[in-house]
């Protein structure tokens, strides 16, 4: 042992055995708090656009599992049994300084994500009470806002007691947010009739069917991968891996279906709606309903921020240079201030943007696990050197070239290059061989192949790979 | 057992959860690659 780590704080030192405290209760009720949320609509929304309700639904449960596959491979075996997050395992791959670079991901993805939740809580909100005549047309802006701190309050008071915090309050969102959703799907249901939502046609399909289907594939397996931060962050709690896969699955594959489910019915008998079911509830379901949709709209945006925020701070504390300099109360603000300032100053021209933003989540999501997967599975066989992983003094198994691994880095931008290739997310255009297997998984497989071809001939790596450096 | 401030980076073998089995590999590989497979060429069947 060259060096004990300098970590002193809990939120950045490996958990052991008896830290981890999530059953299977626990870590559904936080993957499905993470899940259900109004962007669940939204991405509804988008596959109505090109296929039909049962269709739609299947078709992203589908691509949603794929996404997860690549995503549970990467990031949950070695966060569950190391006890690891997202950021710090990153450091096989790309060198202790180079995971750094999963710190500004992490954090700018997270803080993109939160900040189109807040930007829909508080708009959708806001008109929901101004519908219901709660509030006045004058005081629509001032009602946003305050909904905006309030919700980022009560985020920042649960994220600030940490993983204690999130053990019951996940599954208590969850359990409210279900409650909800399938009253708001009953409604629906009797308002427009089974027969009216099975046969409404999809808004603007391309011709090709399978071209429709190939694009709702990607969207879902970019959705799925659009979950690697939160996945390390909440299943290193685990007590087992069976503990940890099942709910996963169950909470972002099967409940954020059924939440886009809504979005896409929704969106197919009333385009106008955009997927959001909540104003029909304020304007045809009367108080009661109304008031339910308010309370689905706070608890599901305030259960996914609250998930994010923990995982952002939880990144940004893995960053040498930060982690005993900053306390975790300290780096909550810092994680939450940008949401603030987004969802204030640009909303509506954030929330126009989800759709690539969505598309660049799977341009960087899926290099990085096709490069984890086979660096973990393949090259180590699922051994890490712990010291490695957190000691930051040259010479240690994980630091490469000045700390950084290059095989990684030129592994992840030919990745995404590859997805570049066949898929425009700027545009949302299909390009060239994107048919065959979308953009996301041969982005994954050709990072992962690159990774395997340059660490086996990189001199580097294969030091760091001597079985003397390894240890369990 | 080691302190709860105090990083484990000298786990043994026994403090540290088994490695992912082959079996679980499967489970997962079969309902998030199998299944998803079946679902979409059976739509794309349907709908062409």
């Amino acid at each position: 042992m060259s060096e004990p780590t300098q970590s002193t704080d809990p939120s950045t030192r490996p958990l052991t055995l008896a830290d981890k405290k999530w059953g299977i209760l626990a870590t559904f009720g936080n993957t499905t708090s993470a899940a259900i949320a109004t962007w669940s609509f939204v991405a509804g929304a988008t596959v109505a656009v090109y296929l039909d309700a049962v269709s739609g639904i299947l078709i992203t449960f589908a691509g949603v599992l794929i996404g997860l596959f690549l995503v549970i491979l990467a990031a949950l075996p070695v966060s569950q049994r190391y006890g690891l997050e997202a950021v710090r395992s990153l450091r096989p791959t790309l060198g202790v300084r180079g995971s750094v670079f999963g710190v500004i991901l992490v954090f700018a993805t997270l803080i993109g994500w939160n900040s189109v939740l807040a930007i829909v809580l508080m708009q959708s909100a806001s008109a929901v009470l101004e519908t219901m005549g709660f509030v006045p047309g004058s005081a629509v802006r001032a009602s946003q806002i305050a909904i905006l701190l309030f919700a980022v309050l009560i985020v920042g008071v649960l994220v600030n007691r940490g993983a204690s915090a999130l053990r019951w309050a996940g599954p208590a969102i969850t359990f409210a947010v279900i409650a909800l959703a399938v009253m708001m799907l009953v409604f629906i249901v009797k308002t427009y009739g089974w027969s009216k939502i099975l046969n409404a046609a999809p808004l603007q399909p391309f011709e090709s069917q399978h071209l429709n289907i190939m694009i709702m594939v990607e969207l879902g397996v970019a959705s799925g991968l659009s979950w690697w931060p939160y996945l390390g962050s909440l299943t290193r709690h685990s007590r087992s891996v069976n503990t940890a896969v099942a709910p996963s699955v169950m909470g972002l594959g099967i409940i954020m279906t059924m939440i886009a489910g809504i979005g896409v019915i929704m969106t197919l008998v009333m385009p106008e709606s955009e997927g959001n079911p909540v104003f029909l509830l304020a304007n045809s379901g009367g108080v009661w309903l109304g008031l339910g949709g308010l309370l689905f709209l706070f608890f599901a945006n305030i259960g996914t921020m609250m998930v994010g925020t923990y995982t952002s701070v939880l990144a940004l504390k893995q960053t040498p240079a930060l982690e005993h300099k900053i306390s975790w109360r300290t780096a909550t603000l810092i994680t939450l201030v940008p949401v603030l300032i987004v969802s204030i100053a640009i909303g509506d021209l954030f929330l126009a943007s989800y759709p690539t933003f969505l598309a660049f989540s799977g341009v960087l999501m899926a290099p990085i696990c096709g490069i984890q997967i086979v660096d973990y599975f393949i090259l180590r066989r699922q051994r890490l050197s712990m010291e490695g992983l957190y000691s930051t003094k040259p010479g240690g198994p994980y630091w490469y070239r000045g700390g950084v691994n290059p095989v990684g880095f030129i592994s992840l931008a030919i990745g995404m290059l590859a997805f570049f290739i066949v898929f425009d997310p700027i545009a949302y255009e299909p390009k060239e061989g994107f048919d065959f297997l979308g953009a996301s998984l041969p982005s994954a497989i050709v990072a992962g192949l690159v990774y395997y071809g340059g660490s086996k001939i990189s001199r580097s790596t294969r030091v760091s790979l001597t079985p003397t450096t390894e240890r369990d | 057992m080691q302190h709860r401030d105090s990083p484990n980076t000298t786990a043994p073998e026994n403090a540290l959860h088994r490695p992912l089995s082959w079996k679980q590999f499967w489970g997962l590989a079969v309902v998030t690659i199998a299944l998803p497979l079946a679902i979409i060429i059976t739509i794309e069947g349907v709908l062409s």
